[in-house]
């Protein structure tokens, strides 16, 4: 086995335990002089105040040592962030794909997966891409941030050593949903993870395995939906949120503006296709312009408006 | 000179002076448009406040517990909007800027009266605007950076809210020039540069930033409004733009800003400490050098809030190298304020106290910026609860405490009545202990991943966001008794004529309140010799 690339973690770990225990004795220096200073010679047992005229060696001292302390704490803080940025150049590649509220990876072969499934063990290269505002991708695990910039694709890396399930945040604001934008990072044993990067065993089945959640009980329209985030937005039980709820749309009466004016149409299969594929082009009165545009596959299509169809 | 005992002085206070709202809106004395300030200043205090005690409501448990996440986000940003371009910024210069500046170097009044009497005109008119967003177009849900593409995609009414910074930072320009102008142009004769009290020092130093930095905001803000209302495409990537080219434009500002804002604090807590401990104050040229080099230095680092965006790694390292550096002059500060408490007779009274708080809690937020600073660490932090606790460490624990010192100071001066001590002493002490339950749990929370702006979240962050819910109430208390007290005493504190704490500085040579003219003596010594 080659040898383990050097963890970021770890260095920036050593950097923190610098920074605070550095603070903490300077703190603690402060406060504790500042209290003894000001029980020690409170006016009633100290009515006299001692003119101590000010010393330029003493302001020299305290400027040149924590000049010193500042340095070093640089210098260290800089080394971790070498780290963060030196990229293994055998390391995985993913691409990282943010856009309002979801996040999908996708890897070297066209594997695509909404969670950030890992060879424990490898370096994972990750290019970032967002198909409308700035988000963050934010792995405390790995110490790992990066902003999600569009028309921009920034690079990150991080290594799983350990097997195990991590949280993924959007850390960059990003709309009203910002704090739903979640996944998880999945690493799991190589022995695992090919068979799942040549597509022999299913996301589902590993997630299964990985962290013990019931999907595969979903119908396999909800799946659509749930993979594809767009239950952040919209709902399956008749409650408005950020877009219109999903229950009942099917077949229902929809107002829209489109490019011509105001119009009243019937959603049906077609409609529905559009609102997906080109969201833009048709917006539902009351409703802002935030939903994204999704290419999505026919079968997962299909599942979906089948599923849609029977949500009443 | 005799300073304890002013002369007795004929002259009606500046309160007594004249009656009716006209002569408070339509005033050009310093002393009122002061008072003009610290009204308006206040309300919005409060205001911030209570939104601020509402999103801890809301974040007190997972899941929703009174409001749903639009509002959050929208509150989130008034919230922003309110405390620091209503309340912080303008606080103390606008305030104590306007009402001691002047006395400090024995003018009559500021350089400008007209426009100072303007420029609280500006502020009050972009407030209005910034809170007519509440009714207008819906509340921005941006956050107070309005970070581009989301702010220019957003239907909220960001341009009004924009439009209303934009107006604010005018009238913080218009008050950074007089300021600037009055400190070079009327000084009373034989004050030196050196002699001037810390405070006119640090609102000195601080208005040039006003003027220096605040038209790049100004500037900044319109582009906003013209991608939102023309699309011109300088921030769209699609149209060739780069949204990193808002952020650097937006910090080149706001990162100063954070200077302006603590400036005048450093300034209030170098006239307290001495006053209170019957002493000069410890190296006051190092003081004054720090203050200019924080000036200076401070408008170099604005790119430490954009270590995650992508900018290029030697930028990484330029800009974390000098955020370092002007950590050292606060440090310097920091020293020579505990220095000159050695051998003092020190006073424990409110002023004092606030001010020994905010050595406190501007070391602990400014020892936490170091963590910020390093770039290895920062990745990790940055946008997190820690930022959240931090900046609420420097500016809350800062300038805010600072606020509070120089309301318990010169109170006196400003009303001619006195506050119940007690009442202060058990407030300052309650908002002590409510603000670090509020705010280092949120710096915890940070360290453990928890992102900011985040309506919801996942529940192994449950207890420490609890807790920090439970400070927010305790501050609440300490908040209420301070400023109950103060109002009270407004109306029936006990009246005085002398200085209660023997300052030194020129502004406790005069009655108490002063009237009009500040100095009436020296304006006959002046008409006899012309
Ligand atoms: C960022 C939030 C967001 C996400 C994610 C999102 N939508 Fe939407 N969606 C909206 C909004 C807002 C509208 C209404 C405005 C419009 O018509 O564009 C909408 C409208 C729709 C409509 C038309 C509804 C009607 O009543 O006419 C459909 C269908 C729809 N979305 C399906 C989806 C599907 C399927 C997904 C996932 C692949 C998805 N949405 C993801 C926000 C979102
Ligand atoms: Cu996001």
């Amino acid at each position: 086995m080659p040898p383990l690339p050097v963890n970021a973690v770890d260095k920036i770990d050593q950097t923190f335990f610098l920074v605070m225990g550095l603070s903490f004795g300077i703190l603690l220096f402060v406060t504790a002089l500042m209290v003894y200073f000001t029980v020690r010679y409170r006016r009633t047992k100290h009515p006299d105040p001692v003119e101590i005229p000010g010393d330029w060696r003493l302001e020299v001292v305290w400027t040149v040592i924590p000049s010193i302390l500042v340095l070093i704490i640089f210098s260290y803080g800089w080394d971790a962030y070498r780290g963060l940025r030196d990229i293994p150049p055998d390391a995985m590649p993913v691409q990282v794909t943010a856009r309002m509220f979801a996040w999908s990876f996708t890897y070297a072969n066209g594997r695509q997966s909404d969670d950030l499934i890992v060879p424990a063990g490898k370096p994972i290269r990750l290019s970032l891409n967002s198909l409308d505002v700035i988000h963050g991708l934010f792995i405390p695990a790995f110490r790992l941030k990066r902003d999600v910039v569009p028309g921009m694709t920034n690079q990150a890396w991080f290594l799983p050593e350990k097997e195990g399930t991590y949280e993924l945040f959007c850390s960059a604001y990003c709309g009203p949903k910002h704090f739903s934008m979640t996944s998880s990072v999945v690493a799991v044993s190589p022995a695992t993870f090919d068979p799942w990067y040549a597509g022999t065993l299913n996301t589902d089945a590993l997630l299964n395995a990985a962290r013990g959640k019931q999907w595969a009980a979903a119908p396999p329209g909800i799946r659509v939906l749930e993979k594809h985030g767009c239950l952040k937005c919209h709902s399956l039980d008749g409650r408005r949120d950020v877009g219109p709820t999903l229950k009942g749309v099917f077949g229902s009466q929809v107002q829209v503006v489109r490019a011509g004016g105001r119009e009243e149409l019937t959603a049906d299969a077609e409609y529905l296709r559009g609102a997906i594929r080109e969201p833009k082009a048709e917006i539902v009165i009351g409703y802002d312009s935030l939903m994204p545009a999704y290419e999505l596959p026919e079968d997962e299509m299909r599942e979906l408006l089948d599923y849609l169809q029977r949500l009443r | 000179m005799d300073k304890t005992t002013p002369k007795p002085s004929s002259a009606p206070s500046y309160l007594d002076a004249a009656h009716g709202w006209r002569s408070w809106l339509l005033t050009r004395d310093h002393k009122r448009i002061a008072m003009l300030y610290l009204t308006a200043i206040s309300v919005f205090f409060v205001a911030g406040v209570t939104i601020g005690v509402a999103m801890r409501l809301e974040l007190m448990a997972p899941g929703r517990t009174i409001m749903g996440p639009q509002t959050y986000n929208a509150l989130f940003t008034l919230h922003g909007v309110i405390m620091i371009f209503l309340f912080i910024i303008p606080g103390i210069p606008a305030v104590f800027g306007n009402f001691v500046l002047p006395l400090q170097i024995g003018a009559e009044d500021v350089f400008f009266p007209r426009l100072n009497l303007f420029s609280w005109y500006l502020y009050m008119f972009g407030a209005v605007f910034a809170l007519s967003t509440l009714f207008i177009g819906g509340l921005p849900d941006t956050g107070w950076t309005f970070y581009v593409p989301f702010s220019t995609t957003t239907k909220t009414n960001v341009t009004l809210a924009t439009l209303a910074v934009f107006i604010l930072g005018f009238s913080s320009i218009v008050t950074g020039l007089n300021f600037i102008t009055t400190v070079h142009r009327l000084r009373r004769p034989g004050l030196g540069w050196m002699q001037l009290p810390l405070f006119t020092w640090s609102v000195y130093a601080t208005a040039w930033v006003q003027v220096l930095a605040t038209p790049v905001i100004g500037i900044t803000l319109l582009l906003i409004i013209a991608e939102r209302l023309f699309g011109i495409g300088l921030f769209d990537p699609a149209k060739g733009g780069d949204p990193i080219l808002y952020q650097h434009l937006f910090w080149l500002y706001s990162h100063p800003a954070v200077y302006i804002m603590i400036l005048p604090a450093m300034g209030v807590v170098s006239e307290v400490i001495p006053t209170f401990s019957r002493k000069r104050v410890f190296g006051y040229n190092a003081i004054v050098y720090s203050t200019l080099g924080i000036a200076v230095v401070g408008s170099l680092v604005w790119a430490h809030h954009m270590f995650t965006s992508g900018m290029s790694d030697t930028a990484v390292f330029v800009f974390s190298l000098l955020t370092f550096l002007v950590a050292v002059p606060s440090a310097v500060k920091v020293f020579n304020w505990v220095a000159t408490l050695y051998k003092g007779s020190i006073d424990l009274s409110p002023p004092l106290l606030f001010a020994l708080f905010f050595i406190y809690l501007f070391s602990f937020g400014g020892l936490g910026g170091l963590v910020l600073g390093a770039a290895g660490t920062n990745i990790h932090v940055h946008d997190t609860q820690f930022v959240v606790g931090h900046f609420h460490y420097v500016m809350f624990g800062g300038a805010g405490m600072a606020f509070f010192a120089a309301l318990h100071y010169w109170f006196p001066k400003m009303f001619g009545r006195m506050y119940d001590i007690d009442s202060a002493n058990w407030g300052a002490w309650i908002l002590f202990i409510g603000f670090n339950l509020l705010y280092f749990p949120m710096q915890v929370l940070g360290l453990q991943g928890m992102p900011r702006r985040y309506y919801d979240y996942v529940p192994h962050f449950k207890r420490l966001n609890a807790l920090s819910t439970i400070g927010s109430w305790i501050l609440a208390v300490g908040l209420v008794i301070l400023i109950y007290n103060l109002i009270h005493s407004i109306l029936y504190g006990r009246k005085i004529t002398q200085d209660p704490w023997i300052g030194t500085t020129l502004e406790w040579t005069t009655a108490t309140p002063p009237p009009t003219e500040n100095f009436p003596a020296d304006a006959e010594k002046e008409q006899s010799a012309a």
